[in-house]
């Protein structure tokens, strides 16, 4: 059962950017590439800032996503400029120097997240706190086994999914309940 | 006819072709497996030129590619069909007024870059080897030459091929490999962002773009 609620969970993380994609593709027509880059940033800005600095889950949260959007309008606002063929090209060039970045901002020997070994590599961080929201932990025995998963949600490039998982959990509550009962 | 055909045929979604490679790609790799292979059995004969030293890998490549080059230079310049290219190259939309099938010619530059595209992979399965995830890597560096040198120009691509296998070496030289990716892309963006053109590229009119 708890195989298929993570099922269920990462199906909604990647709905989430599926929907988000569709937003710039399917609405806007803007053959974009470099939507998987701030799929990184999001993650990385959460899993850096409540590793590092302690902050707690809600502005943690709320902090990846303004990251995130900033970062994203203003690569928008230069790549404005092209059309067609040139707007992809500009968009790849992005996500490859933020995968490139990403991947090898790395010393080894440094202590992960901090300046000279930021991101670890392709190894990624891990160890990200449970969240709490207002003091108050998620307890339910399917529930802890579900954010449990999220202790390893953050890997290299554009794999990290911490951010929208976090959010996720909060979203799947509902939904987790619901299988709760059904398994009961 | 057969033109027509295969024009209705194909797709027009600009995923189809990723599709399409991730498809090839994998099927390759299921048959054929997935590790590194060479062409070359044993070590390289290598030659001293002063301080220089070249392995006979890079002579053959170096010299197909001259021949090659040269080749096709004389022929886009002196043949028809040469000319047609060029001219698609130049106006395609007059040249299809003209009455001349630009879908045709489409259709044959594809063939015929997927030969040259081939008889480079050739040499560098038999300069460094070959896996089959490989492909994308090459093609993703070639359009990054083609845009920094100049799209619809002979000399750009060349030129841009040549400056960006001198900026990555020297990158490896200086910093380190693993910054490759990132400085290629960062030139693509720079030259993007100051010369959109590229390089050797011209301005065009705005009615000939298609």
């Amino acid at each position: 059962m708890s195989y298929v609620l993570h099922l269920l969970i990462y199906l909604s993380i990647y709905g989430i950017v599926a929907m988000s994609l569709n937003l710039a593709i399917g609405y806007c027509g803007l053959l974009t590439l470099a939507h998987a880059s701030y799929f990184a940033i999001g993650s990385y800005v959460y899993a850096l800032v409540t590793l590092r600095l302690g902050w707690d889950f809600l502005p943690a949260l709320g902090l990846g996503v303004v990251v995130s959007a900033v970062l994203s309008l203003a690569v928008s606002i230069p790549a404005w400029k092209f059309r067609g063929d040139f707007f992809v090209m500009v968009s790849l060039a992005v996500q490859a120097l933020m995968f490139s970045l990403f991947y090898n901002w790395t010393t080894t020997g440094a202590e992960p997240g901090t300046w000279q070994n930021l991101t670890n590599g392709p190894f990624g961080l891990s160890g990200i706190a449970k969240p709490q929201i207002f003091g108050w932990k998620l307890v339910s025995i399917l529930l802890a086994e579900t954010l449990r998963e999220r202790e390893y949600c953050v890997f290299g490039g554009g794999v990290g999914v911490s951010l929208w998982g976090n959010l996720l959990v909060v979203g799947e509550f509902a939904l987790g309940k619901v299988v709760a009962g059904d398994a009961r | 006819m057969m033109v027509k055909f295969v024009i209705s045929c194909y797709p027009k979604n600009a995923f189809f072709e990723p599709c399409l490679y991730i498809v090839v790609v994998q099927t390759v790799a299921m048959t054929w497996g997935n590790e590194t292979k060479v062409l070359r059995a044993g070590l390289d004969g290598v030659l001293q030129l002063g301080g220089v030293t070249v392995t006979y890998a890079q002579m053959t490549g170096a010299m197909v590619s001259v021949v090659m080059l040269g080749g096709f230079l004389l022929w886009l310049q002196y043949s028809q069909l040469g000319l047609q290219f060029r001219a698609v190259a130049d106006n395609a939309r007059e040249f299809a007024l003209r009455g001349y099938n630009v879908d045709r010619l489409r259709l044959l530059a594809f063939g015929l870059a997927g030969g040259m595209a081939g008889v480079s992979s050739l040499l560098v399965a038999y300069d460094i080897g070959f896996d089959p995830n490989g492909g994308l890597t090459a093609v993703l560096l070639a359009v990054v030459a083609v845009i920094i040198g100049g799209q619809r120009s002979f000399w750009g691509p060349i030129c841009g091929g040549i400056l960006l296998g001198v900026v990555r070496s020297e990158v490896v030289w200086f910093l380190s490999a693993r910054w490759q990716e990132a400085v290629t892309f960062a030139i693509l963006a720079l030259c993007l962002f100051l010369r959109p053109q590229g390089l050797f590229g011209q301005k065009m009119r705005l009615e000939a773009e298609e």
